[in-house]
């Protein structure tokens, strides 16, 4: 490692060395200006690009150009070991690892936490910014221009509906997407020991690892429950896991790129709620503006009320009969495979269906985002999560697949768990530490450090139910 | 006095999905708490646990009128008050600590709050035997 900074201490004394000659020889007319913009032609061989980049050499070239710097002057390089900021990690490591912890900063998936972990939203946005972007600017103009026409001729009452109508859509899209949709949090070690050893324990001697689900009876129905390789367990009934977040969400619905989050058991009231209300102001601005005929609004609202009034309509199907997104589009209940299947989850009462889906208890959030660590774990994960983070940005190949349905198969999974079990050992370069460090410190300090952001994660394939408003 | 004991043995209670996706746990005695627990006892502490459980997410009329009421206010309310399910997992732990200190202490046992392990399993931790002896 030591040879690895002298080594680039002495390229950056070359290269000042040379800018300085040249910027002389074209001053004193030796040489035409215009030369190479690369000038490490004498420090390697290589016809263009400078050598080593490290973060502090490139500042220090771009700030003082034609000076000799002596390299003993210069902030030391921070390894790459170390946390992103420039100006040396070594004190900063100290402190980091005497404060408390809280969970969500060494939480496994792929989301990120706001105001001190009470807002959790999936690491990719989508397309949230535009949702509330379309809303507020349709609504803005509803009330600015429309309202006052209509105040005028028909009555006031109608300013009135549309603010309620418009502060609930606001606030139950907030909900939904600021809400944890009912991760479930991954299996201690001990747990993924003990499961293992039961699975294993079946005898199975054949050369193919043993298919890792578990039949349950469910009120007269067998359910399949699969082991979840990322958060080793097997998955309670409804609950799949998003490769999007990387979590394992109880009673998933979908991924819902339109509110940036997952879709689970803890905010579908609130997505419900949402889009209920929303196709309710759609279909008030649309009839309200036909009498002015503004045309963007008009516009916006034609285009989203068949949408939305479409998906309210199919979530209504899908509340009264207690069904998931997730099961619908996989068909799990509707008896495909010829079976005498029926929804095993279902009360056989359209309105009890919808009072427990809509009105039913609340459970709390599993994954304790405030909590702190334990003053050992703590210790442990700040190391670890210095040195380990990056290798830990190999997405699995089944990570790709859509939101909806990700079921990896075993034998690809098994190689995923296993990347991810040796990653600690620590056997990335140390230039990709370096650029994903850097990336980090850029950001606002409040993210948890993502490593897999530059891992270029495609979003769903145009499958209908991905997508919040169907086709 | 317990933080310095060795823990010899973790051994954890699955949960049952025989009544669909509401939370219980299996009531199956474990094999390796024989020589420590009385099944009784332990079938005891996972039914209360189960009750307690069913309580939590029981749809009633009080379950009802909160949601309605949530609903009605956008869910603002959720943000103020606590809710039922919340009040009967304080009383979970309550009586879980209480069972810790009465029975399974000094036992040289530890139950862990489902809660602490996401609802998954009930995690009941054996000490060495050693420790106990004062």
């Amino acid at each position: 490692m030591s040879n690895f900074y002298s080594k680039s201490s002495t390229q950056i004394r070359v290269y000042l060395r040379v800018k300085v000659e040249r910027a002389h020889q074209v001053a004193t007319g030796e040489r035409a200006e215009g030369f190479r913009s690369c000038v490490c032609d004498v420090a390697c061989r290589r016809p263009h690009a400078p050598t080593v980049r490290t973060p502090t050499s490139r500042l220090i070239m771009k700030k003082c150009e034609y000076q000799q710097i002596d390299p003993r002057a210069l902030p030391t390089p921070t390894p790459p070991h170390h946390r992103g900021d420039d100006d040396g990690g070594g004190g900063g490591k100290s402190d980091e690892l005497k404060r408390p912890r809280r969970k969500w900063e060494v939480f496994p998936g792929k989301n990120r936490f706001y105001c001190g972990g009470r807002i959790i939203v999936a690491r990719q946005s989508g397309v949230l910014p535009l949702t509330l972007g379309l809303i507020l600017v349709t609504s803005g103009l509803f009330f600015m221009f429309d309202c006052p026409f209509l105040v005028k001729h028909l009555t006031s009452c109608i300013p009135v509906v549309g603010g309620v109508l418009f502060v609930f859509v606001v606030i139950t899209l907030l909900q939904t997407s600021f809400t944890d949709p009912g991760i479930l949090p991954r299996a201690t070690p001990d747990e993924a020991a003990d499961i293992e050893k039961q699975i294993d324990n079946t005898g199975n001697a054949s050369y193919r690892p043993p298919p890792r689900t578990k039949e349950v009876l469910i009120n007269q129905q067998v359910v399949k429950l699969k082991y979840c390789f990322t958060c080793k367990m097997f998955r309670p009934p409804r609950t799949s896991h998003c490769s999007l977040c990387d979590n394992c969400v109880e009673r998933f619905d979908h991924h819902c790129p339109w509110v940036g989050n997952c879709v689970g058991k803890r905010n579908y009231r609130f997505f419900y709620t949402f889009i209920v209300s929303l196709s309710f102001l759609t279909a008030f601005i649309f009839g309200c503006v036909t009498t002015h005929l503004a045309l963007i609004e008009l516009v916006i609202c034609f285009f989203s009320v068949w949408s939305i009034l479409g998906l309210s309509g199919f979530h209504t199907y899908l509340v009264a009969s207690n069904l998931t997104t997730n099961e619908d589009i996989k068909g799990s209940w509707s008896g495909k495979s010829g079976e005498d299947v029926t929804n095993p989850y279902s009360h056989k009462n359209i309105f009890i269906n919808c009072c427990y889906v809509l009105c039913g208890p609340l459970p709390p959030s599993l994954i304790d985002r405030r909590g702190f660590l334990p003053a050992d774990e703590s210790a442990q994960t700040s190391g670890a999560d210095i040195e380990g983070k990056p290798q830990t940005a190999h997405t699995c190949p089944d990570n790709n697949s859509p939101a909806v349905n990700s079921d990896p198969s075993p034998e690809l999974s098994m190689s995923c768990g296993a990347r991810r079990a040796a990653s600690p050992q620590g056997d990335g370069s140390p230039s990709h530490h370096t650029k994903t460090r850097w990336k980090k410190s850029k950001r606002a300090a409040l993210h948890v450090p993502n490593p897999a952001f530059d891992v270029p994660v495609s979003p769903t394939s145009p499958d209908a139910a991905s997508f919040a408003p169907s086709q | 006095m317990r933080q310095q004991a060795a823990v010899a043995a973790k051994v954890f209670i699955q949960r049952d999905y025989t009544n669909g996706t509401v939370c219980q746990f299996q009531t199956k005695f474990p094999s390796e708490l024989e020589t420590r627990l009385d099944k009784q006892q332990f079938e005891e502490t996972v039914r209360t646990l189960n009750n307690l459980y069913a309580e939590a997410e029981k749809l009633g009329s009080q379950s009802y009128i909160e949601g309605c009421l949530a609903c009605l206010t956008a869910y603002t309310v959720f943000l103020c008050m606590e809710t039922h399910y919340e009040k009967v997992l304080k009383k979970i732990t309550k009586y879980i600590q209480e069972q810790n200190d009465k029975i399974y202490a000094p036992r040289g046992l530890l139950l862990t709050d489902p809660i602490e392990r996401g609802l998954r399993v009930i995690e009941v931790t054996i000490f060495e035997d050693r420790s106990l002896t004062r």
